[in-house]
């Protein structure tokens, strides 16, 4: 999907993450362009989760390398003003604030991000793309279901209103129908023009959705390049991704 | 004493106590921070009101707003310089959680010290005059104005703050950083400002309450604060941590064993009240009456 | 206290003493429990020291038999308390502490009420107190070290990771919490013999507050942290006075909650903790210029 002028809106250089001794990643480099899905895969422990949330500054370790985002530079800075320049994280387990209800919820996150006067809007966009949040908009979010909260999830980011999301294993512990229904919506949320990036150990519902891949391995990119490629390249799917070598469903 | 009068006495009591414990159970319930400098607070705002009432010719309301004020204040100064940082620093929930308690025993232990100095560590107490005092009678019992005054301040402020907690944007923000300080940053709340915020609005209860209980009172000093410090302790732990109507209910509900136990006779007895109000709760019922129970993790 | 500092050898005498009261903190909260009710438990010591005294025992057995009530009084306590930790069992033990004041205001003839026990009678002399001083030091140094000691550490950091290892939380902080009202009585009644008297203020706020102090200044991980510290805490009202600046003695006060304040929140580990920060920064300085 070549676009006349691509425009990178995520830019990782270099990036370290150590926890005291130990190196989770050691020298990621990646881009993401406007309007793309890219995913992150590999194995348990590669380092996915630490790059996403040292991207984020949702980790509390030690980190190095550049970070710009939309052209400005953010690595280092706290999340709730990473969020304010336009990039917000769903972090891996949905984290729903329980106590509050669904609406509260989501008006939460048009309140935190930038939303502003687009918020009823982006409320009844998001009522209308998941039409089961609005009948139990008034339930506490710890009451709903797994897929249900990942729903909740998404509509607290289209109420933060960003350019670039960030996604840690969206389809952890759900259903395979619920995780096709995940994956549909994520490309329903990218069709809105936003950016994703996102980490996923089920590497063949990512391949599904995503325009570019890289395979992280022990906190290094070892493989990089658009997903249609990765896809019929039998060889590495097997190896890093611990695909069986069939054609892609 | 009448049966009646006794009634009034405990409904006061436990007006100021509602209005002094919800300031400590909002930042505990909130931000997980029991300020035990919340009494010294108490006694320096209603020192402040108790100057001012000194010095110039003000509306009754402005010296409580003053008392609200200098509350305010000294819980801003508190999170500024104690509880920011150890958020910042301290990981450890323990250690987080000593290092809190000592370090708002020591900024406690400053302002009372500053507050004795200029009291000459002597009881203080609104000066005479400045409130003009007048009983009604409501047939079955008598009332000061005053008295009036505090019990519907405290309902009435009870009700704003739950208002606020659970009906307006901001309310909601701070529910969900008392939910988890992780996850309210990556939605955009930012939790620094909000828990100024709350810090100052506690503080501010804790004014308000001192600057009521000083015109009622015949005078405070120093220990008033410590004695309401642990008896707020007794009634957010039977209450339950975070909840609005439990702190009420226990504020009146441990304002009228205490009054039961002073008529009796028993008057040096009247702080095992609480002592034992918390030993009982924390045993039966650890999560208090209305708790979520979340609060009551190691 | 201030009166009584008068000649070295007395603050000397104050600094064991009370040394033992950061003690029973101490070993409290470096097991995880955090627990003052050691302050509690000081005053027992010090009323059952002087009521015994007063009608004629024998001081070892007064000694004794404070620190056996107290063992029972800390042990009944633990099995009440079990469920509860952190700031619960910290305010938990406050409100104990607060109990004990109550109790010994009501104690009519007994305690002496408002004012006390006056006139015990049994003196102490410094090297006996260095001696006991030096064993309880000994026994806390023995409990640092080896499986015990890492045991401690273990529970006190993570306690449902301590459990998966198959290690007995509960014998260990019953084990702490008795130890801390045991060592607490013991200074309470050794208190009580340097001054001669017991007062209902020996459970009050204040004393938690130093107890408390002594221990977080000085580093609560291991037990030459409560030393240090309340040594330290003891001699800063006199250090300040002496610096003679004109009315720096009126703030002294002042300076020491800011004291406790700028401690607690960036030294979280004490005095002893920033010691051994900086001693690791050495040795590591040392070891990269060693190396090429």
């Amino acid at each position: 999907m070549a676009d006349a002028a691509p425009v990178d809106d995520l830019v990782v250089e270099d990036l370290h993450v150590r926890y005291g001794k130990v190196a989770a990643v050691n020298g990621v480099s990646l881009k993401v362009r406007r309007g793309a899905v890219v995913a992150v895969l590999g194995a348990n422990g590669a380092g996915k989760s630490s790059t996403l949330n040292a991207i984020a500054g949702n980790l509390r370790a030690s980190i190095s390398g550049r970070v710009t985002l939309l052209g400005g530079a953010v690595a280092g800075l706290r999340a709730h003003a990473i969020v304010q320049k336009g990039m917000a994280l769903v972090p891996e387990g949905r984290e729903i604030i329980a106590p509050l209800t669904v609406e509260e919820n989501l008006l939460l996150a048009g309140y935190g991000g930038r939303a502003g006067s687009e918020e009823p809007r982006l409320l009844a966009d998001v009522y209308d793309m998941f039409p089961i949040l609005s009948e139990r908009r008034h339930t506490p979010g710890g009451m709903l279901s797994g897929g249900e909260q990942q729903m909740l999830a998404f509509g607290r980011i289209i109420m933060v209103n960003p350019q670039v999301v960030l996604m840690d294993e969206p389809s952890m512990g759900l259903s395979p129908r619920m995780v096709d229904f995940i994956m549909r919506s994520i490309r329903k949320i990218s069709q809105r023009g936003l950016t994703i990036l996102l980490v996923e150990q089920n590497a063949n519902a990512a391949l599904q959705i995503a325009d570019y891949v890289y395979v992280l391995d022990r906190g290094r990119v070892v493989q990089e390049g658009a997903a249609a490629d990765l896809r019929s390249d039998t060889g590495i799917a097997e190896t890093f991704l611990g695909l069986k070598s069939h054609a892609p469903a | 004493m009448l049966a009646e009068q006794l009634l009034v006495n405990a409904a006061v009591l436990g007006a100021v106590l509602t209005l002094f414990a919800l300031g400590l159970s909002l930042t505990w319930g909130a931000l997980d921070v029991l300020n035990l400098a919340h009494g010294a607070i108490f006694v320096a705002s209603a020192w402040v009101a108790t100057r001012l009432a000194n010095s110039v010719e003000v509306p009754f309301v402005a010296l409580l707003v003053a008392g609200m004020a200098a509350g305010a204040l000294l819980a801003v100064v508190a999170e500024l310089i104690a509880f920011r940082p150890i958020r910042r620093l301290i990981s450890n929930k323990r250690q987080a959680e000593l290092s809190m308690v000592a370090a708002t025993v020591g900024f406690g232990f400053v302002i009372d010290n500053l507050v004795g100095r200029a009291t000459s560590h002597q009881v203080f107490s609104f000066p005479i005059g400045a409130f003009e005092f007048r009983q009604y009678d409501l047939g079955v019992f008598k009332a000061f104005n005053i008295e009036i005054i505090i019990f519907a301040t405290a309902i009435i402020g009870a009700l704003l703050l739950n208002y606020w907690i659970m009906r307006t944007r901001q309310g909601m923000a701070i529910r969900a950083i008392a939910f988890s300080p992780r996850i309210a940053p990556l939605l955009g709340v930012k939790v620094d400002n909000m828990a100024a915020l709350t810090m100052a609005v506690s503080g501010a209860l804790a004014g308000l309450s001192g600057s009521l209980m000083v015109v009622w009172t015949s005078g405070m000093d120093i220990s008033t604060g410590h004695s309401l410090l642990l008896r707020a302790f007794a009634i957010v732990v039977l209450g339950g941590v975070g909840s609005v109507k439990g702190c009420v209910l226990a504020a009146f509900l441990l304002a009228a064993v205490e009054t039961g136990i002073v008529a009796a006779g028993y008057g040096s007895m009247r702080d095992a009240a609480a002592f034992s109000l918390i030993i009982l709760v924390l045993l039966f019922r650890p999560q208090g009456l209305f708790g979520t129970g979340r609060a009551m993790r190691a | 206290m201030l009166h009584f500092l008068a000649s070295w050898e007395v603050f000397f005498q104050t600094v064991l003493v009370n040394a033992l009261l950061a003690f029973s903190v101490q070993i409290a909260l470096r097991a995880g429990v955090f627990s003052l009710a050691g302050v509690g438990c000081w005053a027992i010591g010090a009323y059952t020291l002087s009521i015994l005294n007063l009608r004629g025992v024998n001081t070892l057995v007064a000694i004794v038999a404070a620190v056996a009530i107290a063992c029972v009084v800390s042990y009944l306590l633990s099995l009440v308390l079990v469920r509860l930790r952190g700031l619960y069992l910290g305010m938990a033990t406050v409100a104990f502490n607060q109990m004990v004041g109550v109790a010994i205001i009501n104690g009519g003839e007994l305690t002496g009420g408002e004012m006390g026990l006056y006139g015990v009678n049994a003196p102490v002399t410094t090297l006996q107190l260095v001696i006991v001083v030096g064993v309880v030091c000994l026994m806390l140094w023995a409990m640092e070290r080896g499986v015990l000691g890492r045991a401690y550490n273990i529970v006190r950091d993570d306690e449902s990771l301590a459990e998966s290892l198959a290690i007995d939380t509960g014998s260990l902080r019953r084990f702490a919490f008795v130890l801390s009202g045991a060592i607490g009585a013991l200074g309470g009644a050794l208190n009580a013999m340097l001054l001669g008297i017991a007062s209902p203020t020996d459970a009050d706020f204040p004393v938690i507050v130093i107890a408390l102090t002594m221990v977080i200044v000085g580093g609560f991980h291991s037990w030459r942290g409560a030393l240090i510290g309340a040594a330290l805490i003891l001699w800063l009202p006199i250090g300040i006075q002496s610096f003679g600046i004109r009315g720096m003695h009126e703030w002294w006060s002042v300076v020491y909650g800011a004291l406790i304040l700028g401690i607690a929140v960036y030294f979280p580990k004490g005095l002893l903790g920033g010691l051994q920060k900086l001693r690791s920064l050495v040795d590591r300085r040392a070891v990269r210029e060693a190396t090429p």
